[in-house]
């Protein structure tokens, strides 16, 4: 029988499954992590199943990843998302030297030679250079997370923010509306010190090209051109950013099946 | 001011004021405090994990930005933080760093003494020119001098007649940090004396205050700082080095008696002198800004704010990352401080 | 139930401050110590020794040498290591938000801030000096001042150069021989030169106690469960010198004689102290298979001491720590340490408020790359619980383990 192998990616925001059949795709899966994680991890296995068409007739190697990987108790396996990260962007650019990977509580950058990951860094326990900040500060200016990249991409100024704390940022932000900068200005201004927090690990590492983006976050077109001025390079975007996780759980599942 | 010694080489940039600039003047350097610039510190994040002192951050990547191979960094061991800051600039610019060992007591002037001679002879080696006593003693002449005309400044200073952004120009032009066409030392303008009268007059307390925007703020406000605790400040212009002692040892012996920093074992002198110098002055509030991450000033907090507060200052603290002041929050807190006064 | 047990109960419910000044609740505590490990009956002598003022007190730094506070008669009261055993205890939050309250913010050291609270909510005895260094620690300084200020009682600093030079050395040893004067004259006693004997021979045997410890550590695979280790680092510095020193690390030797060898995937040098009440951290690096083999503090250098001439000893002693000085020295240590106990990679603890260790951290695993070895720096606080998470650290930690 061929090798079937299912990856799970149980984020703090949304849990990710990718269902493959000698490395080819069967089903994809993105639901919201909610407050329940091992309910949810259960859900996503078996609508990952449904449409994939399974059923209950094949028993898939199960790896499970992200912070919520505990809450897949019946994974054969649990594997870091640092491993899988690396591992998903070398299935898609195996060139790759950096990932990025920016996801709702923890932004990381991860390096690769030839295809193995000889670093890491995370961010300290603090929001600022994550998908939280962004939420926060679109909160602030009341816009959606989609408006708070296309104004910034319009602005053509931007203004500083200098709170590099989540909270104070975004009365900071507050201020600046109340008086009267627009809001692409300070858009593109969040953008920017978000760009600077990871850029600042990026260039802990050092800077290595390829460069590749993975997580929720690289969907956010402001962010990745923040980015890629802040780093002066341009990032590889792989087609789904936020499933390279559960790709790479399940690729590695097939190493260990 | 005039050079009469040596031709000028590069920049001597110092962090702590207790390392006499007298020294790296004599061998043709220009002393030059590090000072915090805007921008952030982009590069000095990749050196130094988020919780290290911001000044020592602010340093690092001024260093970083525009130091060059004829510069030297002279530090002291007066915190972990500048230890690591040596390590830094070491790794970054390799036998241009100069780490003195800074004792405490009063007492250990002979101690600070041969460390100022070692110092002595780095520079030696750096200018790669032997030290002429006559050219540090004419230092410290011209360093005495500079520091008399400091003294006249904090008179006026304490009689509520210097805004506080002629006093930050002053502290840069101290610093070795003068903008291009700033006013001469010792010689604000005259109508500087005038329209003080609806100040708030408070005692500034703190390690280090680089930024700009944040004078302008006390002076929109309508504060005049007519007492400080500034590293650079005050306790500074106080060092008093004696004529016709042996340099180093005049040297050692004048900056470890100099009014005590939180560093030193002579605290209770401390707070009590810089109680004194904020009541005789007439302070009727204080501001604290300890330095984040800056555990010197922070273990002062306890202490020296139940004291001004029971001696009738209220007392406001800020903290403060070095040169990262956001605007919005400071200048909340600062307006409803001068509006309680 | 075992005597920690009861303490906690105690702290909780705000009777153990009187229970701690009493005779007859200390001769209870002793019944129940029996039964206890014996660096725990260390600590729980320790605390009926210096609560009923059976000898007077001296608070000490964690690198100051309790020789000599011992020597006189004294009896050393480490505060970093009583700060240690609380959090061990999961009473950290208590003290700590009692020190917030008073200004001590929470950007300090949480060791000095937990001490700070447990001084001011009266947990600590009253000490007739307080004796600390500023080796390696400059935060601790101003800690120690506070403290003393606090009690109304002298503080006497020992001031460190950056460096195992000659002049270092006398300076050090210049000022040990002010700081016994001093201490000799407030006590009315001298130490002697058979003080000196019995209390270098108590240093000398507890070391070699711990080389013996080292060896058996750098032994493939390892038998020490290197959390343990990390545990006794502190008690390792804080008794130097007494019988309890050498009892606590001749029974952990022989009790390391006996283990036998763990399943071990991994080898791991530690450095830095570690979060003392994450003890699901290490049984997630356990079940993992990953042993830390030896800890930066454990492996640090002997030094002979001459009872002949006790101040210079101590004096080469404190000098000799490879952590003094340009962050060079502390990553050389490092190397010969990782190589010594077969190590494949470090894990650098980085304690929040240190600005020492943490503070070159970055410096330190840059060098450690060049030298070929992986490091991986995990962000905590070492006493603090409040901001810690299991899965955040155990992603990092797994990461790394992933990587090697």
């Amino acid at each position: 029988m061929s090798q079937i192998v299912c990856g799970l990616d149980i984020g703090s925001l949304t849990a990710k499954g990718v269902l493959l059949e000698e490395g080819r795709l069967l089903a994809a899966l993105l639901l919201p992590t909610g407050s329940n994680g091992p309910q949810t991890a259960q859900d996503l296995y078996r609508q990952l199943l449904a449409e994939g068409s399974m059923g209950g007739e094949v028993d898939p190697y199960i790896v499970a990843t992200g912070y919520g990987r505990v809450s897949a108790p019946f994974a054969h396996k649990t594997i870091t998302e640092i491993s899988c990260h690396a591992r998903g962007i070398i299935h898609f650019l195996p060139q790759t030297r950096t990932l990025i990977d920016v996801g709702g509580q923890d932004s990381k950058v991860i390096r690769l030679e030839e295809g193995k990951v000889v670093d890491f860094l995370m961010n300290d326990k603090c929001a600022a250079g994550t998908g939280r900040f962004l939420e926060v500060m679109a909160r602030g200016l009341e816009v959606s997370l989609e408006e708070l990249s296309r104004t910034a991409q319009d602005a053509k100024a931007e203004v500083s923010i200098s709170s590099t704390c989540t909270v104070f940022a975004e009365s900071e932000v507050v201020g600046l509306i109340a008086r009267g900068r627009p809001k692409g200005e300070i858009a593109r201004g969040v953008m920017s010190a978000t760009a600077q927090r990871i850029a600042a690990m990026v260039h802990r590492l050092g800077v290595q090209e390829p460069m590749a983006m993975s997580g929720g976050v690289a969907r956010n077109a402001g962010m990745v051109e923040a980015l890629q001025s802040e780093l002066g390079v341009r990032l590889w975007l792989p087609p789904e950013p936020q499933m390279i996780g559960a790709w790479g759980a399940a690729l590695l599942g097939a190493q260990y099946a | 001011m005039s050079q009469p010694f040596v031709a000028l080489k590069g920049r001597a940039f110092w962090t702590c004021s207790y390392l006499p600039c007298e020294l790296s003047s004599a061998f043709g350097y220009q002393p030059r405090r590090f000072w915090a610039q805007a921008g952030g510190t982009p590069r000095a994040d990749r050196v130094f994990p988020p919780n290290l002192c911001s000044g020592v951050r602010a340093s690092l990547e001024e260093a970083m930005r525009q130091a060059t191979a004829e510069d030297l960094f002279l530090l002291a061991d007066c915190c972990d933080a500048d230890r690591r800051l040596a390590d830094a600039l070491e790794a970054s610019f390799p036998g241009q760093t100069f780490l003195l060992f800074l004792p405490r007591a009063e007492e250990s002037w002979p101690e600070l003494a041969s460390e100022l001679r070692r110092l002595a002879g780095f520079l030696a080696k750096k200018s790669r020119r032997p030290l002429e006593e006559e050219a540090l003693r004419a230092a410290i002449i011209e360093e005495e001098a500079l520091r008399q005309s400091r003294r006249q400044f904090h008179a006026r200073q304490s009689l509520g007649g210097v805004s506080p952004i002629t006093y930050y120009e002053a502290l840069r032009s101290w610093c070795g940090r003068a903008p291009e066409g700033s006013f001469p030392l010792g010689d604000p303008p005259a109508e500087e004396s005038s329209d003080q009268g609806e100040r708030a007059p408070i005692l500034l307390l703190g390690n280090s205050l680089d930024e700009r925007s944040f004078w302008e703020m006390l002076e929109e406000l309508s504060f005049t700082v007519v007492a400080d605790d500034l590293c650079y400040g005050e306790k500074l212009s106080q060092v008093q080095v004696q004529a016709g002692v042996e340099p180093f040892e005049a040297l050692a012996r004048a900056y470890l008696a100099r009014p005590p920093c939180p560093r030193t074992q002579r605290l209770e002198e401390r707070w009590d002198d810089v109680l004194r110098r904020g009541i005789d002055r007439g302070a009727i509030g204080a501001i604290f800004i300890p330095t984040k991450f800056c555990d010197y000033y922070a273990y002062e907090l306890p202490i020296l704010v139940p004291r001004l507060r029971a001696a009738g200052l209220p007392t406001l603290v800020l903290e403060m990352d070095y040169g990262q002041v956001s605007p919005e929050q400071l200048r909340t807190r600062l307006e409803a401080f001068r509006e309680s006064l | 139930m075992k005597a920690v047990d009861l303490l906690r109960r105690k702290i909780e419910d705000g009777t153990a401050r009187t229970l701690l000044t009493s005779a007859m609740a200390h001769r209870f505590l002793q019944i129940f110590a029996r039964r206890e490990t014996v660096p725990n009956q260390y600590g729980i002598e320790l605390v009926r020794n210096a609560y009923l003022k059976r000898k007077p007190v001296a608070f000490t730094s964690l690198f100051f040498p309790p020789e000599l506070a011992t020597a006189l008669g004294l009896i050393p009261f480490p505060l970093e290591v009583a700060a240690a055993m609380i959090s061990a205890m999961n009473l950290a939050p208590l003290f700590l938000r009692k020190a917030e309250e008073c200004w001590y913010g929470s950007d300090l050291c949480g060791f000095h801030r937990l001490a700070t609270g447990l001084m001011l909510a009266g947990y600590l005895p009253q000490p007739s000096v307080v004796l600390s260094t500023t080796a390696l620690c400059d935060g601790s300084h101003r800690f120690f001042a506070n403290v003393a200020h606090h009690f109304k009682v002298p503080h006497l600093l020992m001031e460190i150069p950056n460096g195992p030079t000659e002049e270092a050395e006398e300076g050090v040893e210049r000022q040990l021989i002010q700081m016994r004067g001093a201490l000799e004259s407030k006590l009315e006693r001298r130490a002697r030169e058979s003080d000196w004997e019995r209390v270098f021979s108590y240093s000398r045997e507890q070391h070699e106690e711990m080389e013996r410890i080292l060896e058996i550590g750098a032994q493939v695979p390892s038998v020490v469960p290197g959390e343990i280790s990390l545990n006794m680092v502190g008690v390792f510095y804080a008794t130097a010198g007494s019988p309890w020193g050498l009892r606590i690390f001749r029974n952990w030797r022989k009790q390391l004689e006996k283990t036998p060898p763990r399943k071990e995937n991994y080898r791991l040098f530690w450095m830095h102290l570690r979060p003392f009440y994450a003890a699901d951290l290490f049984a997630a690096l356990r079940e993992r298979g990953a042993a830390i083999v030896r800890d930066e503090f454990s492996a640090y250098p002997w030094v002979p001491l001459d009872p002949r001439t006790p101040e210079r000893s101590l004096a080469r002693k404190i000098c000799a720590n490879p952590a003094l000085g340009p962050i060079s020295r502390r990553l050389a240590f490092a190397v010969s340490q990782v190589r010594a106990s077969k190590a494949q990679g470090v894990i650098h603890f980085s304690h929040r408020g240190c600005r020492q260790a943490a503070g070159g951290a970055y410096l330190l695993k840059e060098g450690l790359r060049r030298a070929g070895i992986p490091c991986l720096i995990l962000d905590g606080d070492c006493v603090d619980p409040r901001d810690y998470s299991l899965e955040q650290m155990r992603t990092r930690v797994e990461g790394f383990l992933e990587m090697l």
